[in-house]
């Protein structure tokens, strides 16, 4: 239908905001880029500590226990687990305030 | 870097709004109130730990010396060209 009175998703619901179901390439870009910066903070927390003979539980399990955005898989960096979801994963930009979170790591087995 | 690193210099990047307070109370407790505010800390694994709870929000860098409010705001300050003489001499 054309005109004023065709039936369009938002005009037959209102407000309609849709969101893909995956990534797009400069959301996968920006990604990759927070999760370097986190790595490049981790690594800057291990090395000051070591320089000046300390060392901590918590940064030094960080440092060698979380993943690093270079070793994961492209499906670890932006996809997640999600038990509702067919194949188990959805979209990272799914989770709320995903720009701010570390989703690294899936549950055991998955 | 020749001489060792004995402050954290740590600048917050993004911002708290709509983030549980945790990580708001965690910033103000490194002393940062808003974005593109860096502050400077000695290196201890309190100090340390308390970065790497927010890390997802500042970006951590190392640095030889202490700098203050005063200082960082003295660097930014451009060569005016001129030199004010008192009085007196």
């Amino acid at each position: 239908m054309i005109g004023a009175f065709k039936s369009t998703c938002s005009v037959l619901s209102g407000l309609l905001w849709k969101k893909p179901w995956r990534l797009s390439a400069p959301q996968k870009r920006r990604q990759r880029h927070r999760m370097q910066t986190v790595d490049e903070n981790i690594r800057v927390l291990f090395e000051g500590l070591q320089e000046n003979g300390m060392n901590s539980k918590k940064i030094t399990n960080l440092q060698l226990n979380f993943p690093k955005e270079n070793e994961m898989l492209p499906r670890d960096k932006y996809t997640v687990f999600n038990k509702h979801s067919r194949g188990y994963r959805k979209g990272a930009h799914f989770v709320p305030k995903w720009t701010k979170l570390s989703l690294r790591e899936n549950p055991e087995n998955y | 870097m020749s001489a060792p690193a004995k402050y954290f210099k740590v600048t917050q990047l993004r911002s708290t709004i709509g983030l549980p307070s945790l990580y708001k109370e965690t910033l103000h407790a490194l002393g940062l109130r808003r974005r593109h505010q860096t502050v400077y800390h000695k290196i201890t694994p309190q100090q340390a730990g308390q970065i790497a709870r927010v890390k997802e929000l500042v970006k951590v860098e190392l640095s030889p010396v202490y700098k203050d409010k005063a200082d960082m705001r003295a660097e930014r300050k451009s060569d005016p060209g001129f030199v004010v003489i008192p009085k007196s001499i």
